[in-house]
């Protein structure tokens, strides 16, 4: 029998599994919901032969999101990143944890257009119990699965693990399992960003979230990026944030960057570095366009 | 067949890992949530998957036939019992009387 404090030599499936675990028994001990999504959760049916994942995820109510994060950090988690940071979306929170690494707490899943509370109440309507370490977990059916797969891809500029997911989750879904999918995604409102994972985000090319998924899923500038994400923005009050919001530094991500907390001169350098990297990002983006070199 | 004495807590997860060349698998067990983690392997794992299929009295007896009977139970019996005591305090098991709840 081995003890050891680290993990060493424990496959990273395993150490996230137990994250899992570790999770759920604190968020079970605090009385909140949580539904772990990806990774190890995963029904074998959708996922292909060597997927792995790097991280454990859940999602719990938005309403209960600051409290996970509170109660996370009181068990032994260090808070890495905040909701506010995350991306531009918004929707998670990066906790670390010694021994089983990272987790990923969502609020809300990006592509999902309802009331993310409503959202998470759907899912959990649906769940299914299962196990993960041994522990007892709720997970999403498999409709829910799918979509959650979909909508991870949508995000990741068309990589190869994508095309693989979406490939694994969709492409070999069966009628019925599609039809399932499908009344899912309208449910939850997910129209634009289900088309962007399949292949059809051109279908909704006049709906304000169109710009901000094509740029997740083909890349973009920093400015390309503002301005989707003010015109997907719902409603003019939202919109005015985002606008105003955009140019501030992610003193999260520059932390992590830096392998310190930044100080204020290196927060102020940032600040006025992005917009130059935006508007350089841009200008070569318009002499590709016109075929200088 | 008796229930079981010798159970996992519900605060202990369990992942189990390769198997090695006598086909016996790994197990990284962990006290929820921070550990420390404990890999169990070979013999040690073999005693931990043994305690929780059958009462404790005869724990040994299963061990040594999972091992081919190339040592006794009797040979075993004390070392057998130390390690799962040893299990025990680390809180990675738990024995339990019939009845008792979970």
């Amino acid at each position: 029998m081995v003890v050891t404090a680290t993990t060493a030599g424990a496959s990273l499936d395993a150490r996230i599994a137990i994250g899992h675990a570790a999770v759920q028994h604190v968020l079970a001990g605090a009385g909140i919901a949580v539904l772990h999504i990806k990774g190890p959760t995963l029904d074998p049916a959708i996922v292909w032969t060597g997927r792995h994942s790097t991280d454990a995820d859940v999602l719990v109510r938005d309403s209960d999101a600051r409290r996970t994060v509170e109660e996370l950090m009181a068990a032994g988690w260090d808070l890495r990143s905040r909701f506010e940071n995350s991306s531009a979306f918004q929707h998670s929170a990066t906790l670390w944890h010694d021994l089983w690494g990272y987790v990923d707490v969502h609020r809300c899943f990006p592509g999902i257009g309802i009331d993310p509370d409503a959202a998470f109440e759907r899912l959990w309507a649906s769940h299914v119990d299962s196990e993960i370490a041994g522990v007892p977990c709720a997970v999403p059916d498999l409709p829910g699965q799918v979509l959650v797969i979909l909508l991870h891809a949508a995000r990741s500029g068309g990589s190869p693990r994508s095309r693989d997911d979406v490939r694994s989750a969709w492409g070999s879904a069966s009628p019925q399992r599609r039809a399932e999918v499908l009344e899912l995604v309208e449910e939850l409102d997910a129209e634009v960003a289900f088309a962007a994972a399949t292949g059809h985000l051109d279908d909704f090319r006049d709906t304000r979230e169109h710009d901000l998924w094509a740029i997740s899923l083909r890349g973009g500038t920093r400015f390309q990026e503002w301005r989707a994400r003010v015109k997907a923005a719902p409603g003019l009050a939202a919109a005015t944030r985002v606008a105003v919001r955009a140019p501030l530094v992610n003193v999260d991500h520059l932390a992590m960057i830096r392998g310190h907390p930044p100080t204020r001169r290196e927060v102020v350098a940032e600040f006025f570095r992005r917009p130059l990297r935006g508007l350089s990002q841009s200008w070569h983006s318009a002499r590709s366009r016109s075929g200088a070199r | 067949m008796s229930l079981p004495e010798i159970r996992r807590p519900t605060d202990v997860a369990i992942v189990p890992g390769p198997a090695d060349e006598d086909g016996v698998e790994l197990h990284y067990v962990a006290p929820l949530p921070n550990g420390p983690m404990v890999v169990l392997s070979g013999t040690a794992s073999i005693i931990w998957q043994e305690a929780l299929v059958g009462p404790e009295a005869a724990l040994a007896e299963r061990v040594a036939a999972r091992l081919g009977h190339v040592v006794s139970e009797d040979d075993i019996r004390d070392e057998v019992a130390a390690f799962v005591d040893d299990l025990v305090a680390r809180g990675l098991l738990e024995r339990h009387r019939a009845g008792d709840a979970g």
